[in-house]
């Protein structure tokens, strides 16, 4: 009874606060606005600033792909000499200017450059460069920036930037003037000079900053190295140098305006607090809804883009060895009679070398796929980690034609642990086979293991390519592969299917890298209890 | 031998790029390579080929950006070009074409269809291949 009494008494109260939620949203939404009104006529805000904050507001609402953010290796994107965008840098960026690109530009950062005559030269856009870019149309916002960066004079051809939609997301947009001094490009163009755009969707700010921290500054040019709070991108000068720092942070006038709304009618408001806090507690609800789907939304967007890098890897990286594979037999088969002896057996080794690596693309696939469903499987015994560790090293050079040579430090000491062999082949076998296919010099690649407590350690240093900053965090996401890996075969399956087994061996892995110095990864597993206790 | 029409190969596929000029050469063509865009465009403009051969994506300068220089220099300007490419969509082979590529073939590729397509480019369609 007393039960059903509750349950009456809060149905009741659910049917009361259903009728009272419009009144009080009503109430408060009245006494806000009037107050707002009061208080930007007081303050003077700009009726178009309002209207653009609303802009940001609501488009930062729809932002939801943080995990896809890039960024700030921007300004070497050309080939390294025709490096000279010059983007000199002590004007402030200016405008709030709003226009619009026709393309349907998914990734996060777009460069172009652009003609004087507004042809596309070339478009730099998710890790890739393409010259001839698809046709863009230019829009009013747009049209006005690259006037304006075409009027400045040559010797100081400073950035003019705004803030713009570009296929529903927000960027910030940088237009310079490039100066292509490469004798090649120049005479094949018969420019000295073009336009540079560089767009960067400001997902990670935006999203970071819901509630009243959302509306946005104005970017601010600082000297290159400066300390910034918030999101920074470095700009680099004619020969590469950083010469600035370009930043932005969340606007504190939006509290400020909140702020000074609340005070003037705070009394007005205390005489309905109660009606407030019902309406609070309804918007927080719905804040939680929208996050929910925002989440979903995000994991949506994740899988779409994991299934966009599946297909590019597929038609780019299957079809090598598939066409390496086909070019030998065409060769046996049609010129079978001018080649020697060797050369045919060369072509017959080739053949299974490709097919090797085929099949080893598709074992890691198969072998991801397992990982995702069931887990990948624990299977602990004793194994010598010093013979393991060397076995791994020797598959490791042997599968990339890399010099590089594997020192391995400390395995010596530790003898027989308790291990599963198989996960650690996998995890170890692609953090090494990384470390020396992205060591296309030969740097040497250096091991050191330590074993602390049951928790095994080992450190893989090299001293390659390394990894761009903003690839860091997608690291051992299935096919993400590094900006700078694209001239590298590979899956973008190898640190997905390391960090599975180093989880499923109760460990996992950190990477730090320096881009151009080199990368070390530390992988963590937990060695299992002796055969022998578990008997 | 001399007289003989030449061909330059530009892929980056260092194995792939090896085996097209071997076929060239057995059909008796001169052979030259590159492996990448830009190293092509001026070994065009150094030795202007009777036919260039060229992949799509390639880092740096890629096909694309091959085919409009080659196209907008007078010493390149008629020379002939074959794009050998893993890219299979239509947009890309009308956009190749659209720069002034006489040929599309895609990887993987069969050696008899590559060797028509040159000697095509080249007018010799009478002659028969190997």
């Amino acid at each position: 009874m007393n039960a059903r009494d509750t349950r009456n008494s809060q149905v009741q109260a659910l049917s009361l606060r259903k009728l009272l939620l419009p009144v009080a949203g009503v109430v408060v939404v009245a006494v806000l606005v009037a107050a707002a009104l009061v208080v930007a006529a007081v303050r003077g805000v700009d009726e178009h600033e309002a209207e653009e904050t609303e802009h940001l507001a609501s488009a930062a609402m729809r932002q939801i792909t943080d995990d896809l953010v890039r960024g700030a290796q921007d300004y070497t994107w050309w080939d390294e000499s025709v490096r000279r965008v010059v983007i000199s840098l002590d004007r402030a960026w200016t405008g709030h200017l709003w226009g619009y690109y026709q393309e349907n530009f998914r990734g996060n950062q777009v460069v172009m450059a652009l003609a004087p005559d507004d042809s596309v030269i070339m478009t730099w856009h998710d890790g890739r460069a393409w010259f001839d870019g698809p046709p863009i149309d230019i829009e009013p916002g747009l049209d006005i920036l690259i006037a304006e960066a075409r009027a400045m004079p040559l010797t100081r051809p400073d950035p003019v930037s705004s803030w713009m939609l570009i296929d529903g997301e927000v960027y910030a947009v940088a237009v310079g003037a490039i100066t292509p001094s490469d004798p090649v490009w120049a005479s094949a163009y018969g420019y000295d000079r073009g336009v540079g755009i560089f767009a960067r969707q400001l997902a990670p700010l935006l999203q970071n900053s819901v509630g009243d921290d959302f509306l946005l500054d104005e970017l601010r040019l600082v000297p290159a190295g400066t300390e910034v709070d918030g999101e920074f991108l470095d700009l680099a000068g004619p020969t590469g140098e950083p010469v600035a720092r370009l930043a932005w942070m969340p606007r504190a006038q939006g509290r400020d305006i909140v702020l000074s709304v609340l005070l003037p009618v705070s009394a007005a408001l205390l005489a309905i607090i109660p009606l407030l806090l019902i309406f609070v507690r309804q918007a927080l609800r719905t804040v939680s809804d929208e996050v929910e789907l925002r989440e979903s939304l995000s994991r949506e967007r994740e899988v779409g883009a994991m299934k966009s890098r599946f297909v590019s890897m597929v038609s780019h990286e299957f079809r090598t060895p598939l066409t390496a594979i086909m070019a030998s037999s065409e060769l046996l088969q049609h010129y079978r009679d001018r080649l020697t002896e060797a050369e045919r057996e060369e072509e017959l080794a080739s053949i299974e070398r490709e097919v090797d690596r085929l099949t080893g693309m598709i074992d890691e696939v198969i072998m991801l796929g397992q990982a995702d469903a069931t887990g990948l499987e624990f299977r602990p015994e004793e194994i010598d980690l010093a013979a393991r560790l060397s076995e791994i090293s020797d598959r490791a050079l042997l599968s990339t034609t890399s010099k590089s040579n594997i020192t391995v430090h400390g395995a010596g000491d530790l003898g027989t642990v308790i291990a599963d062999p198989h996960l650690i082949d996998l995890a170890l076998g692609n953090v090494l086979g990384n470390a020396v296919k992205y060591s296309p010099g030969g740097e040497p690649v250096e091991v050191a293991v330590r074993r602390s407590g049951d928790v095994l350690s080992i450190q893989v240093i090299d001293r390659g390519i390394g990894v761009p900053e903003d690839d860091l965090p997608l690291l051992g996401r299935p096919f993400h592969r590094g900006a700078n890996a694209a001239r590298i075969s590979g899956t973008g399956l190898g640190l997905a299917i390391a960090r599975s087994a180093a989880e499923a061996h109760g460990g996992g892995f950190d990477v730090e890298s320096t881009l151009g110095r080199g990368t070390k990864v530390t992988l963590r597993l937990r060695l299992g209890p002796k055969t022998d206790d578990v008997a | 031998m001399s007289g003989a029409l030449s061909i330059l190969v530009i892929d980056d596929e260092d194995t792939l790029r090896e085996r097209v000029m071997r076929m060239l050469t057995f059909e008796g063509f001169e052979v030259r390579g590159a492996a990448d865009g830009r190293a092509g465009v001026e070994l065009a403009w150094e030795y202007p080929p009777d036919l260039v051969i060229c992949d799509l994506l390639m880092p740096g300068i890629n096909g694309f950006g091959v085919c409009r220089v080659l196209r907008d220099d007078p010493r390149t300007a008629d020379v002939p070009v074959i794009v050998l490419t893993a890219l299979s969509s239509q947009s890309d082979r009308e956009r190749t074409h659209g720069l002034g590529a006489n040929a599309y073939v895609t990887k993987p590729f069969r050696a008899p269809v590559l060797i028509a397509a040159v000697r095509k480019c080249l007018g010799q369609d009478g002659v028969a291949g190997s």
